[in-house]
C-alpha cells in the first residue's frame, strides 16, 4: 500500500497576502457606543441591498421598511430587544439587539427555494412542480468565489455531473459529462446560452452568470431531443431588475504555483539505473561520455538537471476585472458590463502558455405595451491564447521534460543556440524543444446574441420569436525556426503558417404556449419550431523561408521558398429544422404531468433517415400536500414530492455525408513521364454507411425531494440510462481498403448503460446574523457496455497511444464500462531461478501442462530472476493475448462534492471539497521505448537481488525478453481516488464600516486547489486525457504528462454602488 | 401558429451537398474519371512506409544487418533475426496493398461505367489492363510478405470481409497470374523507342511479362511446382523472349548510369531510359508536405548517419550493408563500388562516425543513396523538399539486367545458347570477362551481385528451398550473427498483423512459426 499524501499551503507565500488581511480584519473589532437608536442594512446573499423589507421589534407593533438602499433606522425600546427582519421569499431572521447600534443583516431565501422559478427548456417552471431531475445553480451560490471558468464553478455542486479539468493550460475546456458516459463519440452536454446553442461556453464570464440549470434526465432534456442524450446545460446570463441602479466592481489578483513535482530519478540515480540496465541487457557499449582512458567525464558525473524547475514557473499571475451596470424601471431594464481576464501558465517559459479575454455584454428587456416585449442578450468577446503541447505522445512538452535523463544540461553557452545537448544524439532538449515548437497564437472573435419579440394577445396565450447567432471568427499564426537539438528533432527551413475559420449559425426559434387555470386544474401548453443553420469557412497556408526571421513575421508573404507554399480552404454547411411541443398539467399543484415531443431533421442522414421523433413523460406527486401525510409526518417533513420520468434524446455529432460515398482528390498524386507533372487521381475518401440513423438514449429516472425540519433538505435520485445505436466510426478488416482510421464507415453501434444514484443533502440555518449553508452531495454510477455490433463484441481501443508501439490497453466490450483498461495480470516477480523453473503450466482441471519433451512446460521460459511473474489466465502453459482481461477501471465508483458557507456580521467563509473515489489511471508518463529516458522514483525499489522487491521489475536496457514492460499489465494502474479542496474564500464586508453610497465593498482571500489528498504519484490525478482519434474517444484516466492544475492565491474585491 | 408554418417552408434547408467531393455514384463515368481512379492506384505504390518492401527485404535477407541508432526501438532487428515484439509491425504493408486492391478494382468494376467512343477501346483496354497489373503487383507483395492472404476480387462491404477466409497461395498466384495474362494479352507491343515520354512510369506489356516471369520463378521454385495455373515453363520463357525480342528494352552501357549519385558526374543522367522496365516513381514535389506521400520514406533509413557526407546525405543508416556481400564480390566487378559504399576507403579510417550506431559495419547502400550539395544541405532540401520524406530516386521493380537472367535461368540448358548469351551480357557489363558455360549457382550468385539492395535477393534465396536460405543468411550475417529459425517452424514469411488477426474473430489463422514462444524474441540474445 501506498501512504496516502497531503499537500500544504505553500505557506511562504500565503504569507505576505494572508498577514495583511488579517490586520484589516482585526481593525473591525471595535467597540460600539450605546444608544436606543440602531440602524443598519439588509442585504441578500449575494450582497444587494434588499429595500422593503419589514423590520419589526418582536412582539409589539414598532416597525420600520427599508429604503432603496435597504437601510433602516429604529427605535429600540431595551437592550433584550429582539429585531425580526422579513421579507416574502426569504428567510426571517431574528437578532437580539444587546449593546449594538448597527445592526446589519443578509437574510437567505428560502430554504427549500420551493417557490423558486427554475429554467427548463423553452420556458421556466416553479420548482415545486419539476417532475424531471434537474439542477439549479443560482449566481448566489458561485458568486461568493472566483471561479475561472463557467463550468468549474459547477464543480462539486452537483450529484452526477462531473466536471473535470482536461488539462492545466490556461484556456483549456473541461470535461462536463452528466451521468456517465454513453457514447464513444462526443460526449458534451448541450450548451444553451440564453437560448441559443452553443457548442462552446469559454465566451462567457463566470460573473456574466444569473444562472444555470442542468438538466440531468433524459424526459427533462427531451424538449432538445435531437442534442440532449449528453445532458443539457442551460445558462442565463445577468438580466437587469426594476427599480434598483446598481454599478459593481468584481475582481480579483493571484499568483499560481505547482502543487508539487513528480519524484524522479535525480543524476546519480539515473546513473546507477542505467548501469544497472546495460549489465543485465549484457550490454557493452554503454553510450556515456568518456574521458578517453575509460572513465566518464567529470562534467558527466556532476549534471543534475531536474527538468521540472525549468519546466515550471513560480507564481505566475491570474488576473480578473468585471464592471457591471444593472438598473431598470417599470418599461426597461438592463444589464451590461465588461470583463478583462488573464491568466498565465505554471508550465512553459513567459507568455509561453496563457489565456487572455477581453469581453463585453448587454441585455434588455422592454415592455412596450402591455401585449408586447421585446428584448436582446449580447454577449461579445476577443480572446486570445498560446499554449505548450497537452495532446498525444507526439504533442506533449509535459512529457518531454518528464522523460528527458538528468545527464545533461538544460542550457548551455557551447552551443550556438543555448542549449544543452545530450551525450545521446538521439534525445533532445525538452526545454529548447519546448522553445523552437511552441511560437503558435490564436486569436477568437466571438459574437453571441439573440433578440427575441413576446406577444401577449389574450391573457395567458404568449407567442415568442427569438432569432439568435452565433459567430466566431478564429484566426491562427504559428512560427518554427530552423534548429537542430538531435538526430530526430529538427527543422531545416524556417516556417510561417496562418489560418483563418468563420463559423456562424442562426437559430430561429418560435414558440406559442397558452396557460390556464380551471378550478384545481391548471394546464400549460407549448409547441413551436427551430431553424439551425450552421456554416463555416475556413482557409489556410504555409510557407518555408522567412526573409525577417522570427515569430512576429511569421507571414507567409514574409517567406520566399515559392515552391514550398501549401493552401488549403475548405467550406461546410449543416442544418437542423425541428418541431416540438408540450403539456404541464398539474392537479391542485399536487400531481404535476409533462408530456414532450419532438421531431427533429438534420442534414447528417441520408433523406430517407433524416427524421427523429423523441418522446418523454413524468409525474409527480406532492405528497405532503395531502392531508393525511400533513396529519402523521407534517411537523416533521414540511415537504415531499415523488417523481418519476421517462425520455427520449438523441444524437447526430457525427460529420457531414457519412451516408455518401465521396470521391476525394487529396494527396492521391502520381508523376508520369520525362518531366514528372503531376497527375491527380481520385478514390473514395471513407466508406459510407446509406443506412445510418439517429443515436438514441433513453432513460427513466425516479426521484424523491424532501425538506425535514425547516432546515434540511434532500433529494434523491435513481437512473438507468441506456444509449442506443451509437454513432460510431466502425473499424473494419483492412482488407476492405483503408488507408486511415477516417475512412471507416460511421455506423449505429451498440448499447451504453448507465445507472446510478444521486443524493444531495442540504442544511441552511440563519440565526440572528450567523447563516449557515451545507450542501453535500454523492453520486454512484455504473458504466456497462451492453452490446457492440461487431463479431467479437468489441471496439478496439489504439495502438501507440502509451509510446510508438504500445500495444492496445482499452476497449469497448460488451459487459464492461466503455473504454476500460485491459491488459496482464501480474502475480509479483520471480525472485530466483526455482521460482521460474517452478511456474509451470496448470490447465484448469488441475493438471500440469506437459511440453513435448514430457517435461512440465515452463510458462515464462524467457524469464530471469527480477523479471514479473505474468498471470496465466486461461490455463494453457504460456502468456499471450489470451491472458489479457480487465485491469482497470476509468470511472469512478463515487463522486462526491461538499460545499460549506458561512457569513456572520459581515465575514464570510466558505470552502468546496470534491473528491472521486474508485476510478484507476494509467501511469504512461515514461516513452518506454526510449532506454535512455528517466523513470519515476519507484525504480528505486526495483529489484535488486532476492527479496528485494515483489513488485517493481529489475533494470532492463531496451526490450527486455519477458517483455516486463512491454506488455501492459496491473503495473500500469494506479488508484486514481483523490479529494481536492476546491476553494477556500474568506471575506469581510467593509460596506458596513463605510458610510456612503457603497453598498458593498468586500475583500476577499481565496485559496483555490488548496488541498490535494491522493495516493497518485503523478503531477496531478486530475488526469483529463484520453486518446481520441477519428473514429472513438472513449478513453479516459491515461497520463502522458499531464499539465497540472495550478494552487493559486487570489485577493479579490467585490464593489457596489 | 402561423409562425411555426413558416419554418416548415424551408424544410428544404437540409438538403446541403458537399462543396468539394463528388459521389460514388456519379463519379467513373468518363475516361478521365476513370484514369483519375487508375492514377490513384498507382499512388498506392508510392505509399510504401519507412519499413518499406524493399528495405524489409533486404534485411531479412544476407546483404545487411539491422542498423540505425543504439536507442531504436527493434522494429529493424525485429526483421533482421526473425522476432517479432511489436504485434503490429508488418500492419502497413498488408492495409497499403489491399487499398491498392481496392483502388484496382474501383477501376476494374467501373470501366464499363463511361460511354467509350469506338475510337478509345484500345485506351478502355489499356486503363483496364493497367489497373489489373497493379492489383496482381500488390497481391505479389501480400503474397511473399505473408503466403496466407485473404483473396479480394471486388470492392468489398465492409459486412461481407468478415466473410473472406485466407485463401490457398495456389489460388493467390494463379489470380495474380491471370490478371498479368490479361495485361499481357491487352497491352500493346508498343517498343520502348516509341513510347511517349509522359507515358514513363506506366505498365507496359514488357513489365507484365517480366513481372510474370518473376511471380512463376517464385511459384515453381518455393512450391516445388512445374506450372502456373497451366502456364508452363515454355509461355515464360516465351514471354520473356518476346521482352528480348520485341521491347526495344536494353542494358545501359554503364552500369553506374543507373544510380542518381552518377547524375553528380553524367549530365546525361536520366531515370527514363531503356533498361528501366518497369519502376516506382518518387518525387521531391511533395515539398515537405506529411501527408502527401510523393516522395520516398525509406531512402532516409539507409542514408549516412545523421551527418552530411558529401555527396551523400543524412539520414538514419540502417540496414547497413554486411562485410561478407562486399567481400564477396570480385575486386574487378564494377557493381561492388557501384552498390556498396566502403566508409573507411572513401572517408579515411574512423571519419564515418559509428559511436552511436547499432550494429554499424563500415559499409552503406551506395544505389538509392541520396545526396548531399553540402555539409549543411541537402540535394533534396536545395529543392524545397524535406531530407525525410521527400527523396526523389525511382525505385526499379524490374530493370531489363533482371529479364535477362531469368531469360537465362529459364533457358539453362535448352541448347538454344540463349542462357549463356543471355547472361554474359549482364556480367560483362560488370567488367568481367564472358563465361564459357554457365550453372544454376552461377545465375544466382549473379543476381545477387547485380541486385544486391534491391529487394531481391531474399526471395532469390526463399525460392531454392529453406535450406539455402538457412545457410546463406546465417553464413553470412556471421557479423552479427542471425538465427533463420527453421528449426521452430518458419517458413520464410512474415507475421501476419495481430491486430488483424484479433478483429476476424477467428477467421484468419496466424502464419504458424509466429504462435511460438521462440518468435518473440531475439534468440540469439539469450
Amino acid at each position: 500500500m501506498r501512504e496516502k499524501q497531503s499537500y500544504t499551503l505553500n505557506a511562504r507565500s500565503v504569507k505576505s497576502l494572508l498577514t495583511g488581511f488579517l490586520l484589516l480584519l482585526l481593525a473591525t473589532f471595535t467597540g460600539f457606543s450605546q444608544d436606543r437608536v440602531v440602524t443598519g442594512t439588509v442585504s441578500d446573499a449575494t450582497g444587494m441591498a434588499m429595500p422593503g423589507v419589514n423590520v419589526v421589534i418582536k412582539g409589539t407593533t414598532i416597525g420600520a421598511v427599508t429604503d432603496a438602499n435597504g437601510r433602516y433606522s429604529i427605535k429600540v425600546p431595551s437592550a433584550e430587544s429582539i429585531l425580526v427582519f422579513s421579507f416574502i421569499g426569504y428567510q426571517s431572521s431574528e437578532v437580539l439587539v444587546g449593546d449594538q447600534t448597527t445592526v446589519n443583516v443578509t437574510l437567505n431565501e428560502e430554504v427549500s427555494q420551493l417557490d423558486e422559478v427554475v429554467v427548463v427548456g423553452y420556458g421556466t417552471m416553479k420548482k415545486k412542480l419539476v417532475t424531471g431531475a434537474t439542477v439549479h445553480v443560482s449566481s448566489a451560490d458561485i458568486a461568493n468565489r472566483p471561479s475561472l471558468r463557467v463550468e468549474q464553478a459547477l464543480q462539486g455542486l452537483s450529484a452526477g455531473v462531473m466536471v473535470s479539468a482536461v488539462s492545466g493550460q490556461p484556456g483549456s475546456d473541461l470535461k462536463v459529462r452528466v451521468r456517465g458516459i454513453g457514447t464513444i463519440g462526443d460526449a458534451s452536454p448541450l450548451y444553451v446560452v440564453d437560448g441559443v446553442p452553443v457548442s462552446d461556453i469559454s465566451f462567457l464570464d463566470p460573473s456574466n452568470i444569473e444562472s444555470i440549470d442542468i438538466l440531468k434526465d433524459a424526459a427533462s432534456g427531451a424538449i432538445y431531443g435531437v442534442r440532449a442524450a449528453n445532458g443539457v446545460v442551460l445558462i442565463t446570463t445577468k438580466k437587469g431588475k426594476s427599480g434598483t441602479m446598481t454599478v459593481a466592481y468584481d475582481g480579483y489578483y493571484g499568483v499560481q504555483y505547482l502543487i508539487k513535482q513528480i519524484k524522479l530519478l535525480n543524476g546519480d540515480q539515473y546513473l546507477d539505473y542505467m548501469l544497472d540496465a546495460y549489465t543485465n541487457a549484457k550490454k557493452t557499449k554503454i553510450p556515456f561520455p568518456t574521458d578517453g582512458q575509460g572513465n566518464y567525464t567529470q562534467e558527466f558525473l556532476e549534471t543534475n538537471t531536474n527538468w521540472q524547475d525549468y519546466l515550471f514557473r513560480e507564481g505566475a499571475p491570474i488576473q480578473s476585472h468585471t464592471i457591471s451596470f444593472d438598473g431598470g424601471n417599470e418599461v426597461s431594464m438592463y444589464s451590461a458590463g465588461g470583463t478583462y481576464f488573464r491568466q498565465e501558465g505554471i508550465a512553459g517559459a513567459k507568455d509561453m502558455s496563457y489565456f487572455e479575454r477581453i469581453s463585453g455584454r448587454i441585455n434588455s428587456n422592454h415592455k412596450v405595451k402591455e401585449y408586447l416585449t421585446f428584448g436582446e442578450n449580447i454577449t461579445i468577446s476577443y480572446k486570445r491564447s498560446r499554449g505548450v503541447g497537452v495532446g498525444n505522445i507526439y504533442s506533449n512538452t509535459i512529457r518531454g521534460f518528464l522523460n528527458a535523463s538528468p545527464k545533461f544540461k538544460a542550457l548551455d553557452t557551447a552551443y550556438a543556440d543555448g542549449f544543452g545537448r545530450s551525450y545521446n544524439t538521439d534525445e533532445t532538449n525538452p526545454y529548447g524543444n519546448m522553445i523552437f515548437n511552441n511560437n503558435n497564437i490564436s486569436r477568437n472573435y466571438n459574437v453571441v446574441g439573440d433578440a427575441y419579440l413576446v406577444v401577449e394577445p389574450l391573457k395567458g396565450l404568449k407567442i415568442k420569436s427569438d432569432i439568435g447567432i452565433n459567430l466566431g471568427q478564429n484566426e491562427y499564426n504559428s512560427y518554427t525556426p530552423v534548429y537542430q537539438l538531435s538526430t530526430l528533432d529538427l527543422n531545416t527551413r524556417s516556417t510561417a503558417t496562418q489560418s483563418m475559420r468563420r463559423d456562424f449559425s442562426y437559430n430561429w426559434e418560435n414558440t406559442v404556449s397558452y396557460s390556464k387555470v380551471l378550478g384545481q386544474h391548471s394546464i400549460e401548453l407549448m409547441a413551436g419550431s427551430t431553424v439551425n443553420e450552421y456554416s463555416a469557412y475556413w482557409v489556410g497556408g504555409s510557407k518555408q523561408e522567412l526573409v525577417i526571421d522570427d515569430f512576429n513575421h511569421a507571414i507567409i508573404d514574409n517567406a520566399k521558398f515559392d515552391s514550398t507554399r501549401n493552401v488549403y480552404g475548405a467550406k461546410a454547411d449543416d442544418a437542423l429544422l425541428s418541431y416540438f411541443g408540450r403539456i404541464n398539467y398539474n392537479f391542485n399543484e399536487e400531481v404535476p404531468l409533462t408530456f414532450t415531443y419532438r421531431r427533429d431533421g438534420s442534414t447528417r442522414f441520408g433523406p430517407a433517415n433524416r427524421w427523429g421523433n423523441f418522446f418523454s413523460a413524468s409525474a409527480g406527486w406532492i405528497i405532503s400536500q395531502r392531508e393525511f401525510f400533513k396529519n402523521s409526518l407534517g411537523n416533521v417533513i414540511d415537504y415531499c414530492k415523488i417523481r418519476v420520468s421517462w425520455g427520449q434524446n438523441g444524437n447526430d455529432r457525427i460529420p457531414a455525408f457519412a451516408y455518401l460515398s465521396l470521391i476525394d482528390f487529396n494527396n492521391k498524386y502520381y508523376y508520369f513521364g520525362d518531366q514528372e507533372a503531376q497527375s491527380v487521381g481520385a478514390a473514395p475518401s471513407m466508406i459510407e454507411n446509406a443506412k445510418l440513423r439517429w443515436e438514441s438514449a433513453e432513460q427513466w429516472n425516479l426521484g424523491a425531494d424532501f425538506r425535514i425540519l425547516k432546515d434540511f433538505s434532500l433529494a434523491f435520485d435513481w437512473y438507468d440510462k441506456r444509449q442506443k445505436g451509437w454513432l460510431i466510426r466502425k473499424p473494419v478488416l483492412l482488407v476492405v481498403g483503408v488507408l486511415s482510421d477516417s475512412e471507416y464507415p460511421i455506423v449505429n453501434g451498440g448499447d451504453v448503460r448507465n445507472r446510478g444514484v444521486e443524493l444531495e443533502l442540504g442544511y441552511t440555518k440563519s440565526v440572528g446574523e450567523l447563516q449557515i449553508s451545507v450542501k453535500a452531495n454523492v453520486a454512484k454510477n455504473k458504466n456497462e457496455v451492453i452490446d457492440i455490433p461487431t463479431e467479437e463484441g468489441i471496439i478496439h481501443g489504439q495502438s501507440s497511444v502509451l509510446y510508438n508501439g504500445s500495444e492496445e490497453f482499452y476497449r469497448a466490450q460488451t459487459g464492461y464500462p466503455l473504454g476500460y483498461f485491459y491488459g496482464y495480470k501480474t502475480n509479483g516477480i520471480f525472485q530466483n531461478a526455482d521460482e521460474i523453473q517452478s511456474y509451470v503450466g496448470v490447465d484448469s482441471a488441475g493438471n500440469t501442462i506437459l511440453g513435448s519433451n514430457g517435461k512440465p512446460v515452463l510458462i515464462q521460459p524467457k524469464a530471469q530472476p527480477g523479471d514479473v511473474r505474468f498471470v496465466d489466465l486461461n490455463k494453457d502453459g504460456k502468456i499471450d493475448e489470451k491472458d489479457k482481461t480487465m485491469i482497470g477501471n476509468p470511472y469512478p465508483d463515487y463522486t462526491y462534492g461538499l460545499n460549506f458557507n458561512m457569513a456572520y456580521k459581515g465575514f464570510d467563509f466558505g470552502f468546496t471539497l470534491q473528491g472521486v473515489y474508485g476510478n484507476d489511471i494509467v501511469y504512461g508518463v515514461r516513452v518506454m521505448d526510449r532506454e535512455y529516458a528517466n523513470w519515476d522514483s519507484e525504480m528505486l525499489n526495483r529489484w535488486r537481488g532476492e527479496g528485494t522487491s515483489n513488485r517493481i521489475p529489475r533494470a532492463y536496457a531496451g526490450i527486455d525478453p519477458n517483455l516486463n514492460w512491454k506488455r501492459i499489465s496491473d503495473l500500469y494502474i494506479n488508484d486514481g481516488s483523490y479529494m481536492k479542496v476546491r476553494n477556500i474564500t474568506v471575506g469581510y464586508d467593509f460596506g458596513r464600516l463605510i458610510k456612503g453610497p457603497i453598498k458593498q465593498c468586500r475583500l476577499y482571500f481565496t485559496v483555490a486547489n488548496a488541498f490535494v489528498f491522493t495516493s497518485y504519484k503523478g503531477l496531478d490525478p486530475e488526469v483529463g486525457y484520453g486518446a481520441t482519434s477519428t473514429y472513438e474517444s472513449m478513453s479516459s484516466g491515461i497520463d502522458l504528462g499531464t499539465y497540472p492544475q495550478p494552487r493559486q492565491y487570489m485577493l479579490g474585491l467585490n464593489l457596489k454602488f | 401558429m402561423g409562425i411555426i408554418g413558416l419554418a416548415s417552408c424551408s424544410e428544404d434547408i437540409l438538403d446541403k451537398q458537399p462543396y468539394s467531393q463528388l459521389t460514388s455514384a456519379s463519379f467513373y463515368s468518363t475516361p478521365e474519371e476513370i484514369d483519375q481512379a487508375l492514377t490513384a492506384t498507382y499512388d498506392m505504390l508510392q505509399r510504401d512506409d519507412w519499413n518499406a518492401f524493399i528495405i524489409v527485404s533486404e534485411w531479412m535477407s544476407d546483404n545487411c544487418t539491422a542498423g540505425g541508432g543504439v536507442n531504436d526501438s527493434p522494429g529493424q532487428n525485429e526483421y533482421d533475426e526473425f522476432y517479432c515484439v511489436d504485434q503490429d509491425l508488418n500492419k502497413i504493408h498488408w492495409q497499403n496493398c489491399y487499398v491498392g486492391i481496392k483502388r484496382a478494382n474501383l477501376v476494374i468494376e467501373n470501366i464499363d461505367k463511361p460511354a467509350w467512343k469506338s475510337n478509345q477501346l484500345q485506351l478502355k483496354n489499356r486503363y483496364l489492363s493497367e489497373a489489373r497489373f497493379l492489383r496482381a503487383y500488390f497481391y505479389y507483395r501480400l503474397v511473399l510478405l505473408f503466403e496466407n492472404v485473404p483473396l479480394v476480387t471486388t470492392v468489398l462491404a465492409p459486412e461481407d470481409a468478415e466473410k473472406i477466409l485466407q485463401a490457398k497461395p495456389d489460388e493467390v498466384y494463379a489470380f495474380i497470374a491471370n490478371d498479368l495474362k490479361f495485361a499481357i494479352e491487352n497491352l500493346p507491343a508498343t517498343p520502348f523507342s516509341a513510347m511517349r515520354p509522359t507515358d514513363y512510369g506506366r505498365v507496359t506489356r514488357w513489365a507484365a511479362e517480366a513481372m510474370m516471369a518473376r511471380v512463376w520463378l517464385f511459384y515453381t521454385g518455393y512450391y516445388k511446382k512445374t506450372e502456373l495455373a497451366g502456364l508452363t515453363k515454355n509461355t515464360i520463357t516465351g514471354y520473356i523472349d518476346d521482352i528480348v525480342d520485341n521491347s526495344g528494352h536494353q542494358l545501359l552501357s554503364n552500369f553506374e548510369d543507373l544510380w542518381l549519385y552518377s547524375s553528380l558526374t553524367n549530365p546525361a543522367y536520366t531515370e527514363f531510359h531503356a533498361e528501366n522496365v518497369f519502376s516506382i516513381k518518387y518525387t521531391y514535389q511533395g515539398m515537405g508536405q506529411w501527408g502527401q506521400n510523393d516522395g520516398s520514406r525509406w531512402q532516409v533509413m539507409i542514408a549516412a548517419r545523421n551527418k552530411n557526407y558529401p555527396p551523400y546525405a543524412k539520414g538514419w543508416a540502417l540496414a547497413p550493408v554486411n562485410k561478407s556481400l562486399y567481400d564477396a564480390y570480385d575486386p574487378a566487378d564494377v557493381r561492388r563500388d557501384g552498390t556498396i559504399i566502403n566508409w573507411d576507403a572513401l572517408l579515411g579510417p574512423g571519419v564515418y562516425d559509428i559511436s552511436d550506431q547499432r550494429n554499424p559495419t563500415g559499409f552503406g547502400w551506395r544505389k538509392y543513396a541520396p545526396l548531399a550539395l553540402n555539409e549543411s544541405q541537402t540535394d533534396v532540401e536545395s529543392k524545397g523538399g524535406n531530407f525525410m520524406i521527400d527523396n526523389y530516386q525511382d525505385e526499379y521493380v524490374i530493370r531489363y539486367a533482371d529479364v535477362l537472367l531469368m531469360g537465362a535461368e529459364l533457358h539453362l540448358g535448352d541448347g538454344s545458347g540463349k542462357d549463356l548469351a543471355y547472361f554474359n551480357q549482364v556480367h560483362t557489363r560488370a567488367g568481367l570477362p564472358a563465361k564459357a558455360t554457365i550453372t544454376f549457382n552461377d545465375i544466382m550468385q549473379e543476381r545477387r551481385f547485380e541486385f544486391a539492395l534491391e529487394g531481391l535477393r531474399y526471395w532469390d534465396l526463399l525460392r531454392q528451398g529453406l535450406d539455402v536460405a538457412e545457410k546463406q543468411i546465417e553464413e553470412n550475417s556471421i557479423q552479427y550473427p542471425v538465427d533463420f529459425p527453421r528449426e521452430y517452424g518458419f517458413t520464410g514469411f512474415l507475421k501476419i498483423p495481430e491486430t488483424q488477426i484479433v478483429n476476424s474473430n477467428g477467421l484468419y489463422k496466424q502464419n504458424a512459426f509466429w504462435d511460438t514462444p521462440e518468435s518473440l524474441s531475439n534468440r540469439l540474445s539469450q
